[in-house]
């Protein structure tokens, strides 16, 4: 550890109060998608930089979903990183949980409340490196910028897509760390792709007890959803390094015990989630109309081209079914370097903080992270363990939080290095 | 002498313009259930009732859902003969919906009588009371008893009408024969019916990341493959009475079950049918639900208990850990039916054959109704009425001369049901 990293580590240690009383804050602060209004958790952020001494501009091309950017440049010339994380959280089923989802209480050394791994913990992380690391911006080099966006969760155009679209300028640097969930076991360096579906099923429809009048939209889309099982065994030819990476029986352990039993598993193949199935009026009609929401993940080396397809050949197979896609169009599973600068340096300092040396890992789910590597900038995620992401009482350990804020700090002190 | 048949039809043919008067005035009362407000509905019934000297009693244990009560005896031992209609009709919608004038307009148009109710079944339940003043005034010339019911709450599964009657008033109204005018059409009588039972199963997981299919259970997935695994209730074989299948066999009651219900309706009345009413899981395309609620609703056919079904439920359950579930229809129906040759039968095809020239075949149907209640205590109840067809909907209307011939043929069959040994 070089004496400045020493020093901002001392100063966290220092700040372990403030640190979780930010979080816990942030936590209070609703900001569901759907609807995806972020205007209140966007103003704490924008507040916190404020009060460091810190300009910020927002965009909001949807007025509820705004985002957030911040730079600085350091004493000397040198490379650009790029800090990013988003604001909104997965919607909450209150009566499963047994905690307030919007408490941000602490119990067992955890901190409870919806976003507490996806990702406010990696959202208070990246904004508190931000304003350490701008307090010694004179011995740093190179250019730091943040970004905080809305409109993740569901792939949203009014996020980071529309940074990239219109203030493409804003969002690209050399590199980009990202605070999503990644279990502190493991670095995210690329990720598979979803293709979201919605199926929408039509009949007649009549009276619950007269079932010979009409098919049943409800029970074709039972058949449906039996039959999409099928895209989870469309066959996949991943790049041979990658295919080595996790054939490694002892990456595929760590994996596993970072990001759940079974994840490293699915690294390369398709698999289908039914999000949504809703139809029917009441329960004594027949139901004349279905939807079912489809969320398939194509897992690196498999091309969106090749999944349609597939899917089309299953739903010709039921007349009554249309489908759309939901999801942007364009997307594919894509990866950096899995030996890049940034991976070393986050497992290095991973390792000088006291820790087991993380693997690298393609995430099953996808990131903003994408629109980086898309534009050819490396982009490597670090953050919580995804054990309870969109589930009830979704948490984070404190103790996890303040180490990949640490890991944060000083990952992003070590890439721009200082004098 | 002229027959009392021949007397009955000349008094209708004679009150013809009083008695869809009376039919309109009625449709013309709101009684929509919900909310169930019936008392209007009920005093304009006592005013007809009070107008002709006809003692009643209110039998009210909900004090806006009261029940009528009317009886009278000839004085000669005989047969005991139950009337038994409703008051209480469907919610009218939306007001704007109606083409002749809302729900309660009473509009005629083109032979027809519009408003809420028309069919299901104030139609039936004038009849009921048209034919108990009309045998009240001929009682010097019939045997038996003859009683008179009209519910409230039959829209809603009749806990404070008929139920509560035959609870608290048992001696009184279940009699030795029901017959009631649902709705049935021309063609066809009605002497059994199918009974629901409603099932609402939940699914619970723990949820997750959509793109963690590791984490996690999908509700949904396990809700779909509930699904399948309940069409196998579907293939259970009803033990059915002998009487029961041989109706069930004739060409003429499957034609008649084909032609008003749909074609494959008379395959599906002995069979129980599973409709997937409602299916309702997650929260987002890229969540791993963690509950999925899904509605059932099977129609069991006569030959199979609830107790069967509840039994092959909880065995198919045994599959899915992750789900519950519980019954949202009354736990003590079952499926329902009286004997398609009994007497009273027999008379109404009589009747109606003689009133309108259509010989109406005994069928078991697929809606429930109170008739349920007699048939459960082992009274036979039969059910001739209007044409369905237009019931809860918009257009929901009778026609002027089917009512008409509804009166007809309850007023002649409920007077050969009591008349006197010999003749």
């Amino acid at each position: 550890m070089s004496s400045l990293e020493q020093e901002l580590l001392a100063r966290l240690d220092a700040d372990r109060g403030r640190s979780i009383e930010f979080l816990r804050n942030l936590l209070r602060i609703p900001s569901p998608n759907p609807p995806g209004d972020t205007r209140a958790a966007a103003a704490f952020l924008q507040s916190a930089l404020r009060e460091a001494g810190l300009e910020s501009e927002m965009f909001s091309p949807h007025p509820e979903m705004p985002n957030i950017v911040s730079r600085f440049t350091g004493g000397h010339p040198g490379r650009h990183l790029v800090l990013n994380g988003h604001i909104d959280v997965f919607p909450v089923a209150e009566d499963e949980w047994s905690k307030d989802p919007w408490g941000g209480e602490i119990a067992d050394g955890r901190i409870y409340g919806r976003g507490a791994c996806d990702m406010k913990c990696g959202l208070a992380s990246i904004t508190l490196t931000y304003l350490h690391l701008h307090a010694v911006r004179d011995r740093l080099k190179g250019r730091l910028t943040y970004t905080a966006v809305s409109d993740e969760e569901t792939f949203g155009p009014w996020g980071a897509r529309w940074m990239f679209e219109n203030r493409r300028d804003l969002m690209m640097g050399d590199c980009l760390l990202s605070g999503e969930p990644s279990s502190p076991l493991c670095v995210r360096f690329g990720e598979k792709s979803p293709i979201w579906i919605a199926i929408t099923i039509r009949t007649p429809g009549g009276h619950g007890a007269y079932t010979h009048t009409s098919a049943s939209a409800t029970k074709i889309a039972g058949a449906i959803v039996a039959a999409l099982e099928e895209v989870t065994e469309v066959p996949v030819r991943a790049p041979d390094n990658l295919v080595a990476m996790f054939r490694d029986p002892g990456i595929a352990a760590q994996v596993d015990e970072g990001c759940g039993e079974g994840h490293a598993g699915y690294i390369s193949k398709p698999t289908l989630n039914i999000g949504r199935m809703t139809g029917g009026l009441k329960m004594n009609v027949l139901p004349s109309e279905c939807r079912v929401e489809a969320d398939i993940r194509l897992p690196v080396g498999m091309t969106r081209d090749e999944m349609r397809p597939v899917i089309a050949e299953i739903l010709s197979r039921f007349p009554e079914a249309t489908w759309e896609e939901l999801s942007p169009p364009h997307d594919a599973p894509n990866w950096s370097d899995p030996d890049g600068e940034m991976m070393q340096i986050l497992q290095d300092t991973v390792v000088g903080l006291g820790r087991r040396r993380p693997v690298p890992v393609i995430t099953l789910g996808a990131t903003d992270t994408r629109l980086w590597r898309y534009n050819g900038v490396p982009a490597y995620i670090y953050g919580a363990s995804p054990e309870t992401m969109a589930a009830a009482d979704e948490n984070v350990l404190i103790e996890d939080y303040l180490h990949i804020l640490k890991t944060h700090v000083v990952a992003a002190a070590r890439y721009l290095g200082s004098v | 002498m002229t027959s009392l048949a021949d007397t009955l039809l000349a008094a209708i043919d004679d009150r013809r313009e009083d008695l869809i008067a009376f039919l309109q005035g009625f449709v013309r009362t709101p009684t929509a259930n919900p909310p169930g407000e019936t008392r209007q509905g009920a005093a304009y019934l006592e005013a007809f009732l009070k107008s002709r000297d006809l003692t009643y009693k209110v039998i009210a244990p909900m004090p806006h859902m009261p029940n009528l009560l009317a009886a009278f005896d000839t004085g000669r031992p005989g047969r005991h003969l139950v009337l038994n209609g409703h008051i209480d009709v469907f919610p009218p919608g939306r007001d704007e919906m109606w083409r002749h004038g809302g729900p309660w307009s009473g509009a005629m148009d083109n032979g027809r009588l519009y408003g809420r109710g028309t069919a299901d079944m104030k139609c039936g339940t004038i009849a009921s009371f048209a034919t108990y003043a009309l045998l009240h005034e001929h009682r010097d010339r019939l045997a038996g008893r003859l009683t008179l019911t009209a519910v409230s709450d039959e829209e809603t599964g009749g806990k404070w009408g008929t139920g509560y009657l035959f609870k608290h008033h048992r001696d009184e109204v279940a009699g030795d024969c029901c017959l009631n005018g649902e709705p049935s059409s021309a063609h066809t009588v009605r002497y059994g019916e199918k009974t629901p039972h409603w099932l609402i199963f939940t699914v619970k997981t723990r949820g997750a990341h959509g793109a963690y299919v590791h984490m996690s259970a999908s509700a949904n997935k396990i809700a779909t493959r509930l699904m399948a695994a309940l069409e196998s209730l579907t293939q259970i074989q009803p033990e059915m009475p002998a009487a029961v299948a041989r109706n069930l066999a004739d060409p003429a009651v499957r034609k008649a079950l084909d032609d008003g219900l749909g074609k494959g309706a008379a395959d599906l009345v002995p069979k129980v049918s599973l409709n997937i009413g409602m299916i309702d899981g997650g929260l987002k395309t890229n969540m791993i639900p963690s509950a999925c609620r899904l509605e059932a609703d099977i129609r069991l056919p006569v030959g199979v208990s609830k107790e069967r079904i509840r039994e092959a439920v909880a065995r198919i359950l045994e599959d899915f850990p992750e789900v519950s579930v519980e019954e949202a229809s009354h736990p003590q129906d079952e499926a329902n039916w009286c004997d398609p040759e009994g007497a009273m039968l027999r008379i109404i095809q009589d009747a109606a054959d003689r009133v309108t020239g259509l010989r109406p075949v005994p069928v078991i149907t697929l809606a429930a109704t109170d008739a349920r209640f007699w048939r459960l205590s082992g009274v036979p109840a039969y059910i001739y009425g209007c044409s369905p067809d237009l019931m809860g909907t918009y257009d929901e209307s009778v026609g002027i001369e089917e009512f008409l011939n509804v009166v007809r043929v309850h007023a002649l069959s409920a007077a050969a049901y009591l008349a006197p040994e010999g003749k």
